[in-house]
């Protein structure tokens, strides 16, 4: 992972770097400095151009959850508050996947740690509910069933790598894990709904 | 077996279960599986339910969720980005030195008070987004170029213009009265009893101020636009576009906030807001925290001091009605008011049918100004007598010329006649957004008299002011212009054409304009309005 600032990094004296411009266009470079500077409108366009991949991500890691509107939010929030120490050592989609998935691991995994039980246990009914009806829809909610059981470190890879479309190295650099990390990850969240899928 | 089964290597084919099909399972979903294997597989998938489900399952999780729902509409996201900058301040991460001390809690008690020291001693740095305001709703920062549907001038958003009625305006803080129809942030507006204004900003929002109302402009940026509203009440129509700045009401209790919509706005008799939405929706505010207090919808009144939500009232349809540009039309007829209660306006209790949309259709008493009846041109008994001598008189051409005469001059009159019914609706603020529709008929009817020409300006006029349709209003004074170059009223058609520029957000345009004005009319009335906001013209003088 090059772009090393945390998220929540206190700004340097107010006075950030110029973004390194390969990971950046030209717009991009002036809408950053004009956010960094506070300006509100700037702030509005990062917002707009952002907040779909932002909210479909939370879609597709938590499935339909009251809390995706309080996460961006909060997301959004956070990477307002981290723009100065923005580097552009990576474009601004990852950086924000990047603050996307620091904020949602912790809750990732206490869900996954307070779930266990009791999931287990509708893990169990559902399935025994699958048996007689299948419709698509069905399908869709079994889906999201099967990939909450993954754990959470699996689940943040295998949301990116088949969901997001993204590259291991891409996923490496947002999760700022080695590349074999991710490759491990990957297959063994592969082999884990491999055997939850055919458990049904 | 099928057709595909007999292509098959027999014992392969006998091998191949349940085992073989989970284990392919994943392949065959991203589309690795070898194309034998896969006939292999789907032949298998043909025979066994289970696999058939399993299949179908592992499908699902592959292809994954569709958030359909990822986008949100320029009204949510409005809201959510204003939520967004007001959680800004509670995300920020704590200064070390307070996050040494939450952390190190009791393990380091004697350390505890030379931390707190430090803490105290260390100033926490500034960030520029501590000037955001919470909510962001008066953030102004920078000066940022204007993207589309923003305000692409200081020149647009720093002024606006009174468009109808009377009222009491001065600069701020009991300053000198303004005693031109332009005027600029800082403006204090009061009516009184009997009064009504109407008021253009930023060339998109229409406001209607009631009688006994006071309010004022105390800000202009191209983020946001504020008015203080100290009594009264007002209406105001905002056809807001994504980029336009977000109008803020100010009121002794509340702050109300717009992201575009048509809506009232009340201070009563003990300072309590009551907001009224008749179209969107807008959003009511805590003054000191910025907290939401409540989200008004189209159709509801909402009492703040109450707390409270009822139906709107005929009151506040009444008072936005003079906002209302919309009528009976269709495709490319250009649509204007006829007095019908728009159909984009929720009004409870109103049926669908436009005839029946009608003010006193409004179950709220309320008192209601009496409709104005079209004029009926009186034919002259006169004329008809004269004509009638003359043709007793003369039974050949000079008859037929001068019954031809006598049409053209009664059209004539029944268009002056008619211009005049449209241009005394025009002169009541209360009745001027009915004088368009009235316009627009008389210009289908007349318009090629050079003697009415007129109605041109005054349709631009109307266009302009009421519709915020620039080009309609453009095009309205440029044909005004090309038809009667000399006419008196020419120097206001230019001056209009400007106007029309710059509140349209086209200042090349409005610059080009202002510089063919100030060489025509070097001693005009209007030179020194164009010349307040475009400075630089001056040496065209």
């Amino acid at each position: 992972m090059t772009q090393t600032a945390p998220a929540f990094a206190e700004p340097t004296d107010g006075v950030a770097e110029a973004p390194r411009v390969e990971y950046l266009s030209a717009a991009e470079q002036f809408m950053l400095s004009q956010a960094r500077a506070g300006n509100s409108r700037a702030l509005r366009q990062f917002y707009d151009g952002h907040q779909a991949q932002v909210r479909g991500h939370l879609y597709r890691l938590l499935g339909p959850d009251s809390e995706i509107d309080d996460l961006v939010q909060t997301i959004f929030a956070r990477a307002f508050i981290a723009l100065p120490t923005f580097k552009g050592n990576s474009t601004l989609s990852t950086w924000l996947y990047r603050i996307t998935t620091n904020t949602t691991h912790n809750l990732l995994r206490q869900r996954f740690r307070r779930g266990r039980v009791k999931a287990a246990f509708s893990w169990w009914l559902s399935g025994r509910a699958a048996q007689l009806q299948a419709s698509q829809s069905d399908v869709r909610d079994e889906a999201g069933r099967v990939l909450q059981h993954l754990a959470p470190d699996l689940r943040e890879v295998f949301v990116f790598y088949h969901y997001e479309g993204l590259t291991l190295q891409e996923i490496a650099q947002i999760l700022d894990k080695p590349l074999s990390t991710i490759g491990d990850r990957l297959t063994r969240a592969r082999k884990r709904l491999h055997e939850l899928v055919t458990a049904t | 077996m099928n057709q595909a089964d007999d292509n098959l290597p027999t014992d392969g084919a006998a091998r191949y279960g349940c085992l073989e099909a989970h284990e392919d399972a994943e392949f065959a979903v991203a589309d690795r599986l070898h194309p034998a294997a896969l006939v292999r597989f789907r032949a298998h998938l043909r025979g066994c339910s289970d696999c058939r489900r399993m299949h179908a399952l592992m499908d699902a999780v592959y292809r994954g969720p569709d958030p359909a729902a990822s986008g949100v509409g320029i009204i949510r996201g409005d809201r959510e980005f204003a939520a967004i900058l007001r959680r800004v301040p509670h995300e920020r991460p704590l200064p070390w030195p307070q996050r040494l001390l939450h952390t190190s809690g009791v393990v380091a008690l004697s350390t505890t008070a030379a931390a707190l020291l430090l803490a105290l001693l260390i100033k926490p740095g500034e960030h520029p987004l501590e000037h955001v305001p919470h909510g962001g709703v008066t953030a102004s920062l920078g000066s940022p170029s204007a993207g589309p549907g923003g305000a692409a001038h200081q020149a647009q958003v720093d002024y606006g213009r009174v468009i109808a009625g009377r009222g009491f305006l001065s600069t701020r803080g009991d300053g000198p009265p303004v005693l031109t129809d332009t005027f600029t942030v800082g403006t204090r507006f009061a009516t009184e009893p009997g009064q009504s204004l109407q008021v253009g900003l930023l060339g998109r929002i229409l406001a209607n101020f009631e009688a006994g109302t006071e309010i004022e402009w105390t800000q202009a940026s191209p983020a946001a636009l504020d008015l203080t509203l100290e009594r009264g009440l007002i209406a105001v129509r905002y056809e807001r576009q994504p980029d336009d700045p977000v109008l803020n009401i100010h009121t002794p209790s509340a702050l109300v906030r717009v992201v575009g919509t048509v809506f009232t706005v009340e201070v009563d008799a003990e300072g309590h807001t009551i907001v009224s939405v008749l179209r969107g929706e807008v959003e009511v505010l805590n003054p000191e925290d910025q907290a939401l207090i409540g989200e008004v919808q189209a159709g509801y009144r909402f009492d703040h001091e109450r707390s409270t939500y009822t139906d709107v009232g005929r009151t506040e349809v009444r008072v936005a009605m003079p906002l209302s540009n919309e009528g009976p039309g269709h495709g490319d007829v250009v649509r204007s008011a006829d007095g019908t209660i728009p159909a984009s306006w929720v009004v409870p209790g109103l049926p669908p049918a436009a005839s029946l949309r009608r003010l006193e259709n409004i179950l709220t008493p309320a008192p209601v100004p009496e409709p104005r009846e079209r004029p009926q041109v009186a034919r002259s008994d006169r004329r008809h007598t004269s004509s009638l001598a003359a043709a007793k008189a003369d039974d050949g051409q000079g008859l037929i010329d001068k019954l031809v005469r006598d049409a053209a001059e009664t059209r004539r009159e029944e268009g002056r006649a008619i211009l005049e019914h449209c241009k005394s609706l025009y002169q009541s603020a209360q009745s001027r957004y009915l004088s368009a529709r009235c316009l627009t008929r008389f210009m289908a009817e007349h318009g090629d008299d050079e003697d009415l020409v007129e109605g041109h300006l005054l349709i631009g006029i109307l266009r302009m002011d009421f519709a915020n349709d620039y080009p309609a209003a453009k095009l309205a004074f440029q044909r005004f212009l090309e038809r009667a170059p000399t006419h008196p009223e020419a120097e206001l058609a230019r001056y209009r054409l400007w106007l029309a520029n710059i509140e349209h957000g086209d200042v090349p345009g409005a610059v080009e304009r202002g510089r063919e004005y100030l060489r025509r009319y070097p001693n005009g009335k209007f030179a020194g309005k164009i010349l307040q906001r475009f400075p630089k013209l001056v040496s065209e003088l």
